[in-house]
């Protein structure tokens, strides 16, 4: 029975325990201390040395709006022409336009009416068809026992390929010991019976693992009854997906466009394009073959 | 040795983040796409490959097109056909011998490139490859060994290793370097096209083609200029290279326009604008593709030889144009990789086959008849079933 996460973002209050505990876990070097503006998002993005990170979405009427970048709310439901250039603004604008618009109500139409700020812990998806996994020239990832996605670090040479193939961009080289690294979903952990350290940490229960079975029930159950509680636009991404990626291992309860989340729509899985493209080349290949030697039979009987 | 082109630490993304390029080119962003996007951030990884990897595209790729062009010179040619032969075949042991060093100097941990040959695997073109590449180079090293034995150069011809060497059979070996050559001149394309990355993956399929048709024109012109420079091409002897030049780059000219109509805007943007840009325009398709062919044809139409001088220099601008068209389209795939507009563009859903909807999956919760109720205090330790020792925070692994 494949183990995965749940992750519900409706829950996630942004406290960035999960981060601080995978790092602390996986023994995972610290990236440096620096402010980026984004939010409250200073992790920037899961990468080799990073395999938890909360992303902050700011929807705040009229501050990030007017922006082609950062968290414009997607479903344009208010207009957005008046847009304060930073996040600073952002709350200078909420505490001026007062406080009516903070009701929940379905009529406001989302979590927190007008105004929300969304946070989600990415992580990686353990993909059902991983392109990682398909990727790898030495076999170094494979699919573990508890049917995770998971490199094993005294056979990756540091190739790099799995890095563009990936169609979430979770996986990369780590600069200082030149292999891929991404999250093993606790695979020691799991090995004894503990759940990963993320799930382990969070205090709000917004990261779940376990059976994926067992799982996608209780996410239904969860997008059910906030439908019935006037949010009705949460939606389960990477459950029963239709996709060439396939369900993930690793799926989420959104509440936006996965865009928005910095998630790609419609994953591809990239070696679906494979088979075809060989055959595509080893045709040219076989035009070529004909040219040449059509030239030189040409050629030899012209002298 | 490894600093700037892999320099990949997380400092460099915060600069461009607090910094997003989207200012120096806010023109292009904002008449790109209105979606909305996560601070403009990469939705993907960028590939770390550095300098070597889209060399050894152009050095394989020439080596595998000269692979082939040696044995069906050897299999259906003349005698004076030889000097191609022989010319192919040092070529692609040359470059049998530079591109794997090239492929282990990009590697992460160089000394466990062995770790390919773990595994043979379809799905993965990388080690479809690294099998193509050794196959490839055990015959480029038999043949031209034995071409060595021929010429009585290194391996003396009349000594026991000569004799060996020149009792190998011929036509199997040039049929399996011809062979192997298609393939290592081909699957480079693949190689990128199964990947994430939007401007290789969109209209992927043309990129074996493309790449197969770049290998066969700067293979005979890497042929036309090794037998006129060095003599032994005499007269019109490099007419049969010239024929294979010219059709592979029309080929390849034809794959690039296809490739500016089928990919979408946002995507093949990264083709068209910038550093990168100028070189595929003016590098691959303007000196290496359109000018050579421009100059051949206006000598046909005038009814004119191209001159044994012209055909070498027209034959440099191939080869240069084939070694532009790598280092771009591999460099633009980074840039692509770094544009989450061109990677939407790449995973937008088509209309109909969106993921259900939120509704849609609200009404198939009621209709599991799965009862709200949601219990937050019910522990994730349920989930997973077995009993579990209660961890302390402070404890860590050793």
């Amino acid at each position: 029975m494949a183990k995965g996460f749940f992750t519900d973002t409706t829950l996630c209050i942004g406290c960035k325990a999960c981060e601080v505990a995978c790092k602390q876990w996986n023994q995972l070097p610290a990236d440096g201390y620096e402010l980026t503006g984004n939010s409250y998002d200073n992790t920037v993005a899961l990468g080799a040395t990073t395999w938890r990170h909360v992303a902050f979405i700011e929807q705040f009427r009229g501050a990030r709006d007017g922006r082609s970048d950062g968290g414009g709310r997607s479903d344009h439901a208010h207009a957005n022409a008046h847009g304060a250039p930073n996040g600073a603004s952002a709350i200078t604008n909420i505490i001026q336009q007062g406080q009516g618009q903070r009701t929940v109500t379905p009529e406001t139409g989302g979590l927190f009416g007008e105004n929300r700020w969304l946070m989600m812990s990415d992580v990686c998806k353990h993909c059902q068809n991983a392109g990682c996994l398909e990727a790898c020239p030495t076999g170094a990832l494979i699919r573990n026992e508890f049917g995770d996605v998971y490199v094993q670090p005294d056979v990756c040479n540091g190739c790099g390929y799995c890095v563009p193939s990936c169609p979430f961009g979770v996986i990369d080289l780590y600069e200082a010991d030149g292999r891929a690294w991404k999250c093993t979903l606790c695979y020691d952990r799991q090995k004894d019976g503990f759940e990963p350290a993320c799930a382990k940490a969070c205090p709000t229960q917004s990261i779940l693992f376990g059976d994926l079975d067992e799982l996608h029930a209780r996410a239904q159950e969860r997008v059910g009854m906030l439908h019935e509680r006037g949010v009705t636009d949460a939606y389960l991404y990477g459950a029963e997906e239709d996709t060439s990626v396939g369900n993930l291992g690793a799926f989420f309860l959104l509440v936006d466009k996965p865009e928005v989340y910095n998630l790609p729509e419609r994953p591809h899985l990239p070696q679906a394009q494979v088979i075809p493209s060989y055959i595509a080349g080893l045709t040219a290949a076989a035009v070529f073959g004909a040219v040449t030697f059509m030239a030189f039979l040409i050629g030899g009987r012209r002298s | 040795m490894n600093a700037p082109a892999r320099d990949r630490s997380l400092s460099s993304t915060r600069m461009e983040v607090l910094f997003p390029r989207a200012d120096k080119t806010g023109k292009q962003e904002s008449s790109v796409s209105s979606e909305p996007t996560y601070y403009g951030l990469p939705m993907l990884k960028r590939p770390t490959w550095r300098w070597y990897i889209p060399s050894y595209f152009f050095l394989g790729g020439l080596a595998g097109g000269a692979a082939m062009i040696g044995a069906a010179a050897s299999l259906f040619g003349r005698k004076k056909h030889r000097v191609t032969v022989r010319n192919a075949r040092y070529l692609a042991l040359a470059a049998a011998i530079i591109s794997p060093i090239l492929l282990i100097m990009d590697l992460g941990r160089p000394s466990r490139f062995h770790h390919m040959m773990r595994v043979f695997k379809l799905s993965s073109p990388m080690s479809v490859g690294t099998w193509l590449l050794s196959g490839f180079a055990a015959f480029s090293g038999l043949l031209a060994a034995k071409q060595a034995a021929d010429d009585d150069f290194i391996v003396r011809r009349e000594s026991g290793l000569g004799k060996l060497l020149r009792a190998l059979p011929e036509k199997p070996l040039d049929l399996m370097h011809g062979l192997s050559g298609a393939g290592l001149g081909s699957y480079t394309g693949v190689l990128l096209a199964a990947t994430a990355v939007p401007l290789w993956a969109a209209g992927g399929i043309l990129l074996g083609p493309l790449f197969m048709a770049t290998a066969m024109a700067s293979g005979a012109a890497a042929l036309t200029i090794m037998g006129i420079a060095s003599g032994h091409l005499k007269g019109d002897d490099h007419r049969e290279l010239e024929l294979v030049e010219t059709t592979a780059a029309i080929a390849q000219l034809g794959i690039m326009a296809t490739r500016e109509i089928v990919l979408p805007p946002e995507i093949n943007r990264h083709l068209r604008q910038g550093f990168w840009g100028r070189v595929y325009r003016f590098g691959a398709i303007g000196g290496g593709l359109v000018l050579p062919l421009g100059i051949r044809a206006a000598h046909r139409l005038s009814r004119h030889r191209v001159a044994r001088s012209l055909a070498v220099v027209l034959s440099i601008l191939t080869v240069l144009g084939a070694l532009a068209e790598r280092f771009a389209l591999v460099e633009a795939g980074k840039l692509a990789a770094d544009d989450p507009h061109a990677y939407q563009a790449l995973t937008r859903g088509a209309p109909g086959e969106s993921r259900p909807t939120p509704k849609q999956q609200a009404r198939k919760a009621r209709e599991q008849g799965v009862r709200y109720g949601f219990k937050p205090q019910m522990a994730a330790t349920e989930v997973t079933g077995p009993e579990q020792p209660s961890m302390p925070i402070s404890t860590t692994r050793n």
